[in-house]
């Protein structure tokens, strides 16, 4: 794949990257915010909180587009691949955490005169962040992988 | 028992399998977590040009990565002078090297000649 061949694949990704990131959690964060009761539930969430995690999903979001622009046009098992694609992983970690201020991490149900549960995923955030360090040892051993191996991977890459 | 509870009782295992392993790693992950949380919220809270900045600059970069360094072909600017980097031996050039005769002594290409012009032994 030439140049435009790699941009065009970086386009697409950074794209969807953008609706998964951002599109879609400010639209669901907007939707939470401007509905005076939850048909399922309650949030602690202020309009404080809003604007807070907004700022952060924006903000961390578009830095997660870029890296995936990057990754995704590069070549594949390049350095600057497996490199972008550790970047990214750090930069979802903070973006995951981001979350924490939503408080969204707390849900209450009620279902009123019977009962009332509190559902708090504080530690499923954690399991997931577990998860990700194992992604995050995944891609630094593709670093070192594709560093050592470069030669090879560059003929290879050429003969195809 | 409904599919939602079996799904239940399935993921809440795993989960308390996994539990001790991988909540202590969330938790040092969430310690660095913080510390760049804690930076970026002292210094760039509410700066969103900031961030724009940096996609901005990541994306120009990724472009001109792209146009030098396509990765299938040699990169058109900042490798004149590495012409051999990306050459890849072909079988018609490894036959015509293996074709040519060489000295049993000294291993001087000597062509068709029956004495080596360098060394003077007879092959």
């Amino acid at each position: 794949m030439g140049a435009v061949g790699n941009m065009v694949k970086g386009f697409i990704f950074a794209a969807i990257y953008a609706v998964v990131t951002i599109v879609i959690p400010i639209i669901m964060f907007s939707i939470i915010v401007h509905l005076p009761i939850l048909p399922f539930g309650q949030l602690d969430f202020t309009r404080e909180d809003y604007e807070n995690v907004r700022f952060w999903i924006i903000s961390i979001g578009i830095i997660i587009c870029a890296c995936a622009f990057f990754s995704h046009s590069s070549p594949k098992q390049s350095i600057r691949k497996a490199s972008f694609a550790l970047i990214q992983v750090l930069v979802n970690c903070i973006y995951i955490w981001a979350y924490k201020f939503s408080g969204a991490l707390e849900w209450t149900f009620t279902v009123e005169n019977v009962a009332f549960l509190t559902l708090n995923v504080s530690q499923m955030v954690l399991v997931t962040l577990g998860i990700y360090l194992l992604t995050i040892v995944l891609r630094v051993y593709d670093l070192i992988d594709f560093t050592i191996n470069r030669e090879k991977i560059r003929e290879e890459r050429i003969k195809d | 028992m409904g599919v939602l509870e079996i799904l239940a009782e399935i993921f809440g295992a795993i989960y308390t399998f996994f539990r001790p392993i991988v909540t202590p790693i969330g938790q040092f992950m969430v310690s660095w977590i913080t510390v760049v949380y804690s930076f970026l919220e002292a210094n760039f809270y509410g700066e969103l040009i900031f961030y724009i900045i940096i996609c901005v600059i990541i994306m120009i970069a990724g472009i001109i990565v792209n146009i030098v360094w396509p990765g299938n072909i040699k990169g058109n600017i900042f490798s004149k002078g590495k012409p051999d980097e990306f050459k890849v031996k072909t079988e018609e050039e490894e036959d015509i090297v293996d074709s040519v005769k060489r000295c049993k002594d000294c291993g001087n290409p000597i062509g068709d000649a029956d004495v080596c012009p360098l060394c003077g032994a007879r092959n």
